[in-house]
Protein backbone atom coordinates (compact mmCIF):
# COMPACT_ATOMS: atom_id res chain seq x y z
CA UNK A 1 0.00 0.00 0.00
CA UNK A 2 2.63 2.34 0.84
CA UNK A 3 4.55 1.55 -2.46
CA UNK A 4 1.75 2.18 -4.10
CA UNK A 5 0.58 6.02 -2.18
CA UNK A 6 4.57 6.93 -3.20
CA UNK A 7 3.81 6.15 -6.90
CA UNK A 8 1.18 8.40 -7.42
CA UNK A 9 2.33 11.77 -8.89
CA UNK A 10 2.39 14.35 -6.65
CA UNK A 11 -0.61 16.50 -6.29
CA UNK A 12 -1.10 19.43 -8.16
CA UNK A 13 -1.83 22.73 -6.60
CA UNK A 14 -4.65 24.87 -7.76
CA UNK A 15 -6.10 27.72 -6.56
CA UNK A 16 -9.24 26.17 -6.03
CA UNK A 17 -10.76 29.85 -6.21
CA UNK A 18 -9.23 29.61 -9.99
CA UNK A 19 -10.34 25.92 -10.07
CA UNK A 20 -14.27 26.68 -9.42
CA UNK A 21 -14.04 29.85 -11.45
CA UNK A 22 -12.38 27.67 -14.50
CA UNK A 23 -15.50 25.18 -13.86
CA UNK A 24 -18.31 27.42 -15.23
CA UNK A 25 -17.51 28.16 -19.09
CA UNK A 26 -19.89 30.73 -18.81
CA UNK A 27 -18.04 32.48 -16.77
CA UNK A 28 -14.89 32.47 -18.23
CA UNK A 29 -16.38 33.92 -21.73
CA UNK A 30 -17.39 37.12 -19.85
CA UNK A 31 -14.42 37.38 -18.37
CA UNK A 32 -12.95 37.05 -21.38
CA UNK A 33 -15.03 39.46 -23.32
CA UNK A 34 -14.63 42.14 -20.53
CA UNK A 35 -10.95 41.80 -20.21
CA UNK A 36 -10.84 42.30 -24.34
CA UNK A 37 -13.02 45.29 -24.01
CA UNK A 38 -11.08 46.77 -21.03
CA UNK A 39 -7.66 46.47 -22.39
CA UNK A 40 -8.88 47.87 -26.00
CA UNK A 41 -10.56 50.39 -23.92
CA UNK A 42 -7.38 51.46 -22.10
CA UNK A 43 -4.97 51.22 -25.10
CA UNK A 44 -7.59 53.13 -27.69
CA UNK A 45 -4.64 56.32 -28.28
CA UNK A 46 -2.73 53.48 -29.25
CA UNK A 47 -4.54 51.51 -31.35
CA UNK A 48 -6.84 53.91 -32.79
CA UNK A 49 -5.08 57.11 -34.93
CA UNK A 50 -8.56 59.12 -34.70
CA UNK A 51 -10.12 61.20 -32.15
CA UNK A 52 -13.93 60.31 -30.82
CA UNK A 53 -15.02 63.47 -31.59
CA UNK A 54 -12.77 65.62 -34.37
CA UNK A 55 -15.49 66.30 -37.03
CA UNK A 56 -14.13 65.21 -40.50
CA UNK A 57 -17.57 65.82 -42.64
CA UNK A 58 -15.47 64.44 -46.21
CA UNK A 59 -15.39 60.77 -44.50
CA UNK A 60 -18.91 60.93 -43.47
CA UNK A 61 -20.96 57.27 -43.33
CA UNK A 62 -18.06 55.32 -44.70
CA UNK A 63 -19.19 51.78 -44.56
CA UNK A 64 -16.74 49.63 -42.48
CA UNK A 65 -13.68 49.26 -43.87
CA UNK A 66 -9.93 48.67 -43.08
CA UNK A 67 -9.55 52.54 -42.61
CA UNK A 68 -12.50 52.26 -40.67
CA UNK A 69 -13.47 49.54 -38.58
CA UNK A 70 -17.02 49.85 -37.75
CA UNK A 71 -17.44 52.89 -40.16
CA UNK A 72 -18.10 56.92 -39.11
CA UNK A 73 -20.73 58.72 -38.38
CA UNK A 74 -22.64 62.02 -39.60
CA UNK A 75 -20.11 64.08 -39.16
CA UNK A 76 -16.64 61.26 -39.90
CA UNK A 77 -16.38 60.30 -36.35
CA UNK A 78 -14.61 56.91 -36.67
CA UNK A 79 -17.44 54.91 -34.62
CA UNK A 80 -14.44 52.15 -33.57
CA UNK A 81 -13.18 54.66 -31.80
CA UNK A 82 -16.13 56.48 -30.32
CA UNK A 83 -17.40 52.94 -29.39
CA UNK A 84 -13.61 52.62 -27.52
CA UNK A 85 -14.14 55.63 -25.65
CA UNK A 86 -17.14 55.35 -25.07
CA UNK A 87 -16.10 51.81 -22.81
CA UNK A 88 -14.79 54.13 -20.45
CA UNK A 89 -17.28 56.23 -19.71
CA UNK A 90 -20.00 53.74 -19.14
CA UNK A 91 -17.96 50.98 -17.47
CA UNK A 92 -16.41 53.32 -15.28
CA UNK A 93 -19.35 54.77 -14.12
CA UNK A 94 -21.46 51.49 -13.88
CA UNK A 95 -18.94 50.50 -11.30
CA UNK A 96 -19.08 53.74 -9.93
CA UNK A 97 -22.45 54.18 -9.74
CA UNK A 98 -23.07 50.26 -8.11
CA UNK A 99 -19.98 51.06 -5.88
CA UNK A 100 -21.11 53.72 -4.38
CA UNK A 101 -24.93 52.73 -4.06
CA UNK A 102 -23.68 49.66 -2.44
CA UNK A 103 -21.55 51.24 0.32
CA UNK A 104 -24.19 53.63 1.31
CA UNK A 105 -26.94 51.28 0.86
CA UNK A 106 -25.10 48.88 3.19
CA UNK A 107 -24.11 51.19 5.40
CA UNK A 108 -28.03 52.82 5.95
CA UNK A 109 -29.16 48.93 6.10
CA UNK A 110 -26.72 48.18 8.82
CA UNK A 111 -27.75 51.04 10.92
CA UNK A 112 -31.09 50.34 10.38
CA UNK A 113 -31.15 46.90 11.14
CA UNK A 114 -28.67 47.37 14.22
CA UNK A 115 -30.65 50.01 15.97
CA UNK A 116 -34.12 48.89 14.94
CA UNK A 117 -37.46 50.30 16.09
CA UNK A 118 -38.23 54.16 14.59
CA UNK A 119 -35.04 54.55 12.83
CA UNK A 120 -35.52 51.22 11.24
CA UNK A 121 -39.23 52.17 10.25
CA UNK A 122 -38.47 55.19 9.21
CA UNK A 123 -35.51 54.36 6.77
CA UNK A 124 -37.38 51.00 5.48
CA UNK A 125 -40.85 53.18 4.57
CA UNK A 126 -38.07 55.62 2.66
CA UNK A 127 -36.79 52.62 1.01
CA UNK A 128 -39.96 51.48 -0.16
CA UNK A 129 -41.19 54.58 -1.32
CA UNK A 130 -38.16 54.44 -3.94
CA UNK A 131 -38.70 50.72 -4.37
CA UNK A 132 -42.44 51.56 -5.51
CA UNK A 133 -41.49 53.62 -8.49
CA UNK A 134 -40.30 51.28 -11.61
CA UNK A 135 -36.89 52.31 -11.71
CA UNK A 136 -36.05 53.59 -14.88
CA UNK A 137 -39.24 55.85 -14.22
CA UNK A 138 -37.85 57.05 -11.20
CA UNK A 139 -34.32 57.16 -12.65
CA UNK A 140 -35.74 59.31 -15.50
CA UNK A 141 -37.72 62.04 -13.45
CA UNK A 142 -34.84 62.16 -10.84
CA UNK A 143 -32.71 63.02 -13.89
CA UNK A 144 -34.69 65.35 -15.85
CA UNK A 145 -35.56 67.34 -12.89
CA UNK A 146 -31.72 67.59 -11.58
CA UNK A 147 -30.71 68.74 -15.44
CA UNK A 148 -29.32 66.38 -17.76
CA UNK A 149 -26.23 65.73 -17.32
CA UNK A 150 -23.47 62.76 -16.98
CA UNK A 151 -23.16 63.62 -13.33
CA UNK A 152 -26.79 63.74 -12.49
CA UNK A 153 -27.69 60.59 -14.46
CA UNK A 154 -24.89 58.77 -12.72
CA UNK A 155 -26.88 60.31 -9.10
CA UNK A 156 -30.11 59.27 -10.42
CA UNK A 157 -29.07 55.59 -11.16
CA UNK A 158 -27.57 55.61 -7.55
CA UNK A 159 -30.62 56.44 -5.87
CA UNK A 160 -32.82 53.82 -7.12
CA UNK A 161 -30.29 51.14 -6.50
CA UNK A 162 -29.42 52.18 -3.02
CA UNK A 163 -32.54 50.64 -1.52
CA UNK A 164 -31.63 47.22 -3.08
CA UNK A 165 -28.36 47.29 -0.87
CA UNK A 166 -30.07 48.47 2.24
CA UNK A 167 -32.96 46.00 2.06
CA UNK A 168 -29.91 43.35 2.03
CA UNK A 169 -27.43 44.82 4.66
CA UNK A 170 -30.27 45.08 6.87
CA UNK A 171 -31.82 41.74 6.54
CA UNK A 172 -28.23 40.22 7.39
CA UNK A 173 -27.60 42.70 9.93
CA UNK A 174 -30.76 41.26 11.73
CA UNK A 175 -29.42 37.43 11.76
CA UNK A 176 -25.68 38.68 12.72
CA UNK A 177 -27.09 40.90 15.49
CA UNK A 178 -28.45 37.17 17.08
CA UNK A 179 -24.94 36.03 16.74
CA UNK A 180 -22.67 35.04 19.83
CA UNK A 181 -19.97 37.34 18.73
CA UNK A 182 -21.90 40.15 17.80
CA UNK A 183 -23.68 40.14 21.45
CA UNK A 184 -19.89 39.06 22.84
CA UNK A 185 -18.41 42.83 21.90
CA UNK A 186 -21.99 43.76 23.26
CA UNK A 187 -20.92 42.35 26.47
CA UNK A 188 -17.74 44.03 26.63
CA UNK A 189 -19.29 47.52 26.61
CA UNK A 190 -18.22 48.05 22.97
CA UNK A 191 -19.97 51.37 21.18
CA UNK A 192 -22.27 50.62 18.74
CA UNK A 193 -20.40 52.30 16.00
CA UNK A 194 -17.62 50.09 16.45
CA UNK A 195 -20.26 46.94 16.32
CA UNK A 196 -21.62 47.95 12.98
CA UNK A 197 -17.96 48.52 11.68
CA UNK A 198 -16.08 46.27 12.78
CA UNK A 199 -18.18 43.40 13.45
CA UNK A 200 -21.42 43.57 11.33
CA UNK A 201 -20.36 44.62 8.14
CA UNK A 202 -17.49 42.99 7.95
CA UNK A 203 -19.76 39.83 8.10
CA UNK A 204 -22.24 41.13 6.13
CA UNK A 205 -20.45 41.87 3.09
CA UNK A 206 -20.58 38.67 0.62
CA UNK A 207 -23.95 38.78 -0.29
CA UNK A 208 -23.41 42.71 -1.17
CA UNK A 209 -20.17 41.71 -3.37
CA UNK A 210 -22.74 39.09 -5.66
CA UNK A 211 -25.47 41.55 -5.40
CA UNK A 212 -22.60 44.01 -7.09
CA UNK A 213 -21.41 42.30 -9.54
CA UNK A 214 -25.14 40.94 -10.71
CA UNK A 215 -25.39 44.70 -10.97
CA UNK A 216 -22.62 46.58 -13.19
CA UNK A 217 -24.37 45.27 -15.84
CA UNK A 218 -27.90 46.66 -15.29
CA UNK A 219 -26.31 50.18 -14.17
CA UNK A 220 -24.58 50.32 -17.71
CA UNK A 221 -27.81 49.69 -19.29
CA UNK A 222 -29.70 52.04 -17.28
CA UNK A 223 -26.97 54.95 -18.02
CA UNK A 224 -27.22 54.03 -21.80
CA UNK A 225 -30.96 54.16 -21.45
CA UNK A 226 -30.98 57.83 -19.92
CA UNK A 227 -28.01 58.99 -22.46
CA UNK A 228 -30.53 57.20 -25.25
CA UNK A 229 -33.40 59.21 -23.71
CA UNK A 230 -31.35 62.78 -23.76
CA UNK A 231 -31.14 62.26 -20.05
CA UNK A 232 -27.37 61.27 -19.72
CA UNK A 233 -24.31 61.71 -21.40
CA UNK A 234 -24.57 64.87 -24.39
CA UNK A 235 -23.49 65.22 -27.51
CA UNK A 236 -20.83 65.18 -28.24
CA UNK A 237 -19.45 62.93 -25.33
CA UNK A 238 -19.41 59.62 -26.89
CA UNK A 239 -21.52 57.72 -24.70
CA UNK A 240 -23.34 54.33 -26.38
CA UNK A 241 -26.88 55.33 -25.40
CA UNK A 242 -25.97 59.03 -26.99
CA UNK A 243 -24.73 57.62 -29.81
CA UNK A 244 -27.57 54.64 -30.48
CA UNK A 245 -30.24 57.52 -29.84
CA UNK A 246 -28.43 59.46 -32.83
CA UNK A 247 -27.83 56.54 -35.20
CA UNK A 248 -30.87 54.91 -34.59
CA UNK A 249 -32.62 56.89 -37.24
CA UNK A 250 -29.79 56.00 -39.91
CA UNK A 251 -30.23 52.73 -39.61
CA UNK A 252 -31.95 51.77 -42.58
CA UNK A 253 -29.57 53.46 -44.89
CA UNK A 254 -26.24 53.39 -42.87
CA UNK A 255 -26.94 50.11 -40.60
CA UNK A 256 -23.54 50.17 -38.82
CA UNK A 257 -24.13 53.46 -37.34
CA UNK A 258 -26.80 52.34 -34.51
CA UNK A 259 -25.48 48.37 -34.77
CA UNK A 260 -22.02 48.99 -33.27
CA UNK A 261 -22.74 50.77 -30.29
CA UNK A 262 -25.87 48.57 -29.45
CA UNK A 263 -23.44 45.22 -30.03
CA UNK A 264 -20.85 47.12 -27.78
CA UNK A 265 -23.86 47.77 -24.76
CA UNK A 266 -24.59 44.18 -25.27
CA UNK A 267 -21.25 42.57 -24.92
CA UNK A 268 -20.61 44.67 -21.74
CA UNK A 269 -23.58 44.35 -19.91
CA UNK A 270 -23.67 40.33 -20.27
CA UNK A 271 -20.25 40.05 -19.58
CA UNK A 272 -20.67 41.69 -16.04
CA UNK A 273 -23.85 39.55 -15.96
CA UNK A 274 -22.13 36.28 -16.52
CA UNK A 275 -19.11 37.25 -13.99
CA UNK A 276 -21.75 38.19 -11.11
CA UNK A 277 -23.53 34.42 -11.81
CA UNK A 278 -20.46 33.23 -11.54
CA UNK A 279 -19.05 34.92 -8.69
CA UNK A 280 -21.94 34.28 -6.54
CA UNK A 281 -21.85 30.52 -7.50
CA UNK A 282 -18.41 30.94 -5.95
CA UNK A 283 -19.19 32.97 -2.68
CA UNK A 284 -22.56 31.28 -2.28
CA UNK A 285 -22.83 28.14 -3.52
CA UNK A 286 -26.35 27.37 -1.77
CA UNK A 287 -28.43 30.09 -3.92
CA UNK A 288 -30.27 28.27 -6.78
CA UNK A 289 -28.62 28.84 -9.99
CA UNK B 1 -17.91 41.79 53.93
CA UNK B 2 -19.57 43.74 51.04
CA UNK B 3 -20.18 41.17 48.96
CA UNK B 4 -19.38 41.24 44.92
CA UNK B 5 -22.04 40.26 43.11
CA UNK B 6 -25.69 40.53 44.99
CA UNK B 7 -29.24 39.50 43.54
CA UNK B 8 -32.07 40.45 45.56
CA UNK B 9 -35.42 39.11 44.48
CA UNK B 10 -34.91 38.57 40.68
CA UNK B 11 -37.58 37.77 38.24
CA UNK B 12 -37.41 37.70 34.86
CA UNK B 13 -40.46 37.03 32.37
CA UNK B 14 -40.37 36.46 28.81
CA UNK B 15 -43.71 37.40 26.43
CA UNK B 16 -47.14 38.39 28.12
CA UNK B 17 -50.36 36.38 28.19
CA UNK B 18 -50.98 33.22 27.08
CA UNK B 19 -47.43 33.37 26.20
CA UNK B 20 -46.04 34.54 29.15
CA UNK B 21 -43.03 32.51 30.86
CA UNK B 22 -41.43 32.87 34.08
CA UNK B 23 -37.54 32.26 33.45
CA UNK B 24 -36.29 32.61 36.62
CA UNK B 25 -38.52 33.69 40.01
CA UNK B 26 -37.52 35.50 42.73
CA UNK B 27 -33.96 34.66 42.89
CA UNK B 28 -31.47 35.84 45.75
CA UNK B 29 -27.50 35.30 45.74
CA UNK B 30 -24.25 36.53 46.60
CA UNK B 31 -20.92 36.12 45.42
CA UNK B 32 -18.25 36.81 47.57
CA UNK B 33 -14.70 38.32 46.37
CA UNK B 34 -12.56 35.37 45.37
CA UNK B 35 -15.00 32.78 45.62
CA UNK B 36 -15.68 29.92 42.68
CA UNK B 37 -19.38 30.14 42.73
CA UNK B 38 -21.21 27.08 41.22
CA UNK B 39 -24.83 27.42 39.43
CA UNK B 40 -26.07 23.98 39.03
CA UNK B 41 -29.09 22.94 36.71
CA UNK B 42 -30.61 21.17 34.30
CA UNK B 43 -31.17 22.96 30.63
CA UNK B 44 -33.93 25.41 30.84
CA UNK B 45 -33.38 25.81 34.40
CA UNK B 46 -32.91 29.47 33.89
CA UNK B 47 -29.02 29.44 34.51
CA UNK B 48 -28.21 31.11 31.39
CA UNK B 49 -31.17 33.67 31.74
CA UNK B 50 -29.19 34.57 34.90
CA UNK B 51 -25.55 35.35 33.32
CA UNK B 52 -27.72 37.49 30.44
CA UNK B 53 -29.04 39.56 33.42
CA UNK B 54 -25.36 40.00 35.13
CA UNK B 55 -23.26 40.55 31.82
CA UNK B 56 -25.98 43.20 30.14
CA UNK B 57 -27.84 41.31 28.11
CA UNK B 58 -31.07 40.87 29.51
CA UNK B 59 -32.38 43.21 31.57
CA UNK B 60 -34.44 41.70 34.74
CA UNK B 61 -38.29 42.20 34.67
CA UNK B 62 -37.84 43.13 38.79
CA UNK B 63 -35.65 42.85 41.61
CA UNK B 64 -31.95 44.87 41.66
CA UNK B 65 -28.56 42.86 40.67
CA UNK B 66 -25.65 44.99 42.71
CA UNK B 67 -21.46 44.75 42.20
CA UNK B 68 -20.16 45.77 44.65
CA UNK B 69 -22.94 47.51 46.20
CA UNK B 70 -23.83 49.48 43.39
CA UNK B 71 -26.75 48.52 40.73
CA UNK B 72 -25.96 46.88 37.44
CA UNK B 73 -29.37 47.73 35.65
CA UNK B 74 -31.70 51.41 35.83
CA UNK B 75 -34.77 49.83 34.08
CA UNK B 76 -34.00 48.13 30.46
CA UNK B 77 -30.22 50.28 30.75
CA UNK B 78 -27.30 48.09 31.45
CA UNK B 79 -24.81 50.11 33.58
CA UNK B 80 -22.15 48.88 34.52
CA UNK B 81 -19.95 51.92 36.68
CA UNK B 82 -16.23 50.42 35.03
CA UNK B 83 -16.22 48.78 31.86
CA UNK B 84 -14.57 45.52 31.87
CA UNK B 85 -14.85 44.99 35.27
CA UNK B 86 -17.20 41.84 34.29
CA UNK B 87 -15.97 39.22 31.23
CA UNK B 88 -17.93 36.52 30.59
CA UNK B 89 -16.60 32.79 28.49
CA UNK B 90 -19.45 31.16 26.24
CA UNK B 91 -20.28 27.97 25.76
CA UNK B 92 -19.80 27.99 22.19
CA UNK B 93 -16.03 28.85 21.13
CA UNK B 94 -16.93 27.88 17.40
CA UNK B 95 -19.72 31.39 17.43
CA UNK B 96 -18.39 33.42 20.05
CA UNK B 97 -15.67 34.54 17.83
CA UNK B 98 -15.45 37.29 15.22
CA UNK B 99 -14.49 34.75 11.87
CA UNK B 100 -13.25 37.84 10.30
CA UNK B 101 -10.93 39.34 13.32
CA UNK B 102 -7.63 37.94 13.56
CA UNK B 103 -6.81 36.20 17.20
CA UNK B 104 -4.58 39.42 18.24
CA UNK B 105 -7.60 41.48 17.43
CA UNK B 106 -10.53 39.27 18.48
CA UNK B 107 -8.26 39.37 22.03
CA UNK B 108 -8.10 43.04 22.29
CA UNK B 109 -11.38 43.60 21.18
CA UNK B 110 -12.70 44.29 24.54
CA UNK B 111 -9.84 47.14 25.34
CA UNK B 112 -12.06 49.37 22.97
CA UNK B 113 -14.73 49.83 25.57
CA UNK B 114 -11.97 51.51 27.78
CA UNK B 115 -10.37 54.55 27.59
CA UNK B 116 -7.80 55.20 25.27
CA UNK B 117 -4.69 55.45 28.11
CA UNK B 118 -5.74 51.98 30.10
CA UNK B 119 -6.32 50.54 25.93
CA UNK B 120 -2.65 51.37 25.43
CA UNK B 121 -1.47 50.32 28.93
CA UNK B 122 -3.69 47.19 28.77
CA UNK B 123 -3.01 46.27 25.34
CA UNK B 124 0.60 46.28 25.04
CA UNK B 125 1.89 43.92 22.71
CA UNK B 126 4.32 42.58 25.98
CA UNK B 127 1.24 41.47 28.22
CA UNK B 128 -0.69 40.50 24.63
CA UNK B 129 2.31 37.84 24.33
CA UNK B 130 2.42 37.04 27.82
CA UNK B 131 -1.55 36.48 28.05
CA UNK B 132 -1.65 34.33 24.84
CA UNK B 133 1.30 31.66 25.75
CA UNK B 134 -0.52 32.06 29.35
CA UNK B 135 -3.48 30.41 27.93
CA UNK B 136 -1.34 27.71 26.11
CA UNK B 137 -0.99 29.07 22.76
CA UNK B 138 2.19 30.33 20.82
CA UNK B 139 2.81 34.27 19.68
CA UNK B 140 3.21 33.87 16.08
CA UNK B 141 -0.73 32.31 16.11
CA UNK B 142 -1.87 36.05 16.91
CA UNK B 143 -2.42 36.74 13.35
CA UNK B 144 -4.21 33.32 12.92
CA UNK B 145 -8.14 33.39 12.16
CA UNK B 146 -10.53 31.07 14.46
CA UNK B 147 -11.25 28.51 11.87
CA UNK B 148 -7.71 27.54 12.21
CA UNK B 149 -7.84 26.77 15.98
CA UNK B 150 -9.47 23.40 17.59
CA UNK B 151 -12.34 24.12 20.10
CA UNK B 152 -9.91 23.87 22.93
CA UNK B 153 -7.83 26.11 21.59
CA UNK B 154 -10.60 28.61 20.42
CA UNK B 155 -11.78 28.63 24.07
CA UNK B 156 -8.53 29.79 25.14
CA UNK B 157 -8.26 32.59 22.88
CA UNK B 158 -11.85 33.22 24.78
CA UNK B 159 -10.36 33.22 27.93
CA UNK B 160 -7.52 35.40 26.90
CA UNK B 161 -10.41 37.85 25.62
CA UNK B 162 -12.32 37.77 28.60
CA UNK B 163 -8.96 38.30 31.01
CA UNK B 164 -7.34 41.49 28.79
CA UNK B 165 -9.78 44.07 30.86
CA UNK B 166 -8.56 42.50 34.29
CA UNK B 167 -11.80 41.92 34.97
CA UNK B 168 -12.65 41.36 38.86
CA UNK B 169 -15.57 38.92 37.97
CA UNK B 170 -15.76 36.13 35.27
CA UNK B 171 -19.08 34.82 34.06
CA UNK B 172 -17.56 30.54 32.55
CA UNK B 173 -21.36 29.86 31.04
CA UNK B 174 -20.75 25.93 30.38
CA UNK B 175 -17.16 27.05 29.35
CA UNK B 176 -16.01 23.11 29.10
CA UNK B 177 -19.46 21.60 27.50
CA UNK B 178 -19.02 22.33 23.87
CA UNK B 179 -15.02 20.67 24.07
CA UNK B 180 -13.68 16.99 23.88
CA UNK B 181 -13.53 15.16 26.91
CA UNK B 182 -10.17 15.13 26.78
CA UNK B 183 -9.69 18.21 26.81
CA UNK B 184 -11.95 19.62 29.37
CA UNK B 185 -9.67 18.69 32.06
CA UNK B 186 -7.15 21.09 30.82
CA UNK B 187 -9.25 24.15 29.80
CA UNK B 188 -10.76 23.35 33.43
CA UNK B 189 -7.37 23.36 35.52
CA UNK B 190 -5.96 26.58 33.15
CA UNK B 191 -9.11 28.58 34.69
CA UNK B 192 -8.30 27.02 38.31
CA UNK B 193 -4.85 28.24 38.02
CA UNK B 194 -5.74 31.76 36.43
CA UNK B 195 -8.18 32.52 38.89
CA UNK B 196 -5.23 32.31 41.53
CA UNK B 197 -3.09 33.91 39.48
CA UNK B 198 -5.39 36.89 38.79
CA UNK B 199 -7.85 37.22 42.45
CA UNK B 200 -10.40 36.25 40.24
CA UNK B 201 -13.97 35.81 41.23
CA UNK B 202 -15.98 32.95 39.09
CA UNK B 203 -19.90 32.04 38.49
CA UNK B 204 -19.05 28.58 36.94
CA UNK B 205 -22.54 27.56 35.29
CA UNK B 206 -22.95 24.24 34.26
CA UNK B 207 -25.19 20.74 34.23
CA UNK B 208 -22.07 18.86 34.91
CA UNK B 209 -22.17 17.98 38.43
CA UNK B 210 -18.56 16.58 38.51
CA UNK B 211 -17.49 19.80 37.33
CA UNK B 212 -18.70 22.13 39.19
CA UNK B 213 -17.65 19.71 42.54
CA UNK B 214 -14.10 20.06 41.07
CA UNK B 215 -14.35 23.98 40.19
CA UNK B 216 -15.87 25.67 42.90
CA UNK B 217 -16.19 26.55 46.58
CA UNK B 218 -19.95 27.36 46.94
CA UNK B 219 -22.66 26.40 44.88
CA UNK B 220 -26.30 26.75 44.34
CA UNK B 221 -28.54 24.80 42.40
CA UNK B 222 -31.39 25.70 39.94
CA UNK B 223 -34.51 23.63 38.98
CA UNK B 224 -37.47 25.49 36.98
CA UNK B 225 -36.30 29.30 37.78
CA UNK B 226 -36.24 28.70 41.05
CA UNK B 227 -32.70 28.63 43.20
CA UNK B 228 -33.59 25.46 45.41
CA UNK B 229 -30.39 25.14 47.36
CA UNK B 230 -27.40 26.92 48.23
CA UNK B 231 -24.50 26.40 50.14
CA UNK B 232 -20.67 25.43 50.02
CA UNK B 233 -20.10 22.52 47.59
CA UNK B 234 -18.89 19.72 49.95
CA UNK B 235 -21.65 20.23 52.39
CA UNK B 236 -24.68 20.09 49.45
CA UNK B 237 -22.67 16.88 47.95
CA UNK B 238 -22.49 15.22 51.22
CA UNK B 239 -25.57 16.57 52.71
CA UNK B 240 -28.04 17.36 49.61
CA UNK B 241 -31.03 18.23 51.48
CA UNK B 242 -33.54 18.64 49.02
CA UNK B 243 -35.18 15.82 46.79
CA UNK B 244 -34.06 17.39 42.86
CA UNK B 245 -30.23 17.92 44.31
CA UNK B 246 -30.18 14.05 45.68
CA UNK B 247 -31.87 12.99 41.93
CA UNK B 248 -29.12 15.19 40.38
CA UNK B 249 -26.49 13.37 42.21
CA UNK B 250 -27.37 10.57 42.02
CA UNK B 251 -27.09 10.78 38.37
CA UNK B 252 -23.90 11.54 38.72
CA UNK B 253 -22.37 8.54 37.36
CA UNK B 254 -18.97 6.79 39.75
CA UNK B 255 -17.05 6.61 36.27
CA UNK B 256 -17.41 10.42 36.12
CA UNK B 257 -16.22 11.03 39.44
CA UNK B 258 -13.44 9.07 39.02
CA UNK B 259 -12.64 10.86 35.87
CA UNK B 260 -12.59 14.33 37.85
CA UNK B 261 -10.15 12.93 40.34
CA UNK B 262 -8.01 11.86 37.70
CA UNK B 263 -8.04 15.58 36.78
CA UNK B 264 -7.16 16.82 40.14
CA UNK B 265 -4.25 14.60 40.50
CA UNK B 266 -3.39 15.83 36.73
CA UNK B 267 -3.47 19.23 37.84
CA UNK B 268 -1.45 18.44 41.32
CA UNK B 269 1.51 17.04 39.23
CA UNK B 270 1.49 19.79 37.03
CA UNK B 271 1.33 22.78 39.50
CA UNK B 272 4.71 23.26 41.48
Amino acid sequence: MSVQTELLPAKRTVNPLWYKFRKNPLTLVGLVVLLFIILLAIFVPLISPYEPTKIHVVERFSPPSAKHLFGTDEVGRDIFTRILYGARLSLGMGVAVVLSAGVIGTAIGAVSGYFGGRIDQIIMRLMDIVLAFPSLVLAMAVAATLGPNLFNALLAIAIIKVPVYVRLARAETLALRERLYVKAAYTFGIKPWRIITRHIIPNAVTPVIIQVTLDIGDAILMVATLGFLGLGAQPPTPEWGAMISVGWKYLLDYWWYPTFPGLALFLASCGFNLIGDGIRDILDPKANR
Amino acid sequence: MQPLIELKSVSKTYGSGKKRFQAVTDINLTIQKGESFGLIGESGSGKSTLAKMLIGLEPPSSGTIELAGKPLWEGDKFKPQRPGEMQIVFQDPQSSLDPRMTVKEIILEPLYALSAGERKQKGSMERLQQLITRVGLKTDQLSRYPHEFSGGQRQRIAIARALITEPKFVILDEPTSALDVSVQANVLNLLKELKHEHQLTYLFISHNMSVIRYMCDQTAVMYKGEIVETGPIEDIFQHPRQAYTKTLLSSLHPLQAAGVNQAENHSNELSP
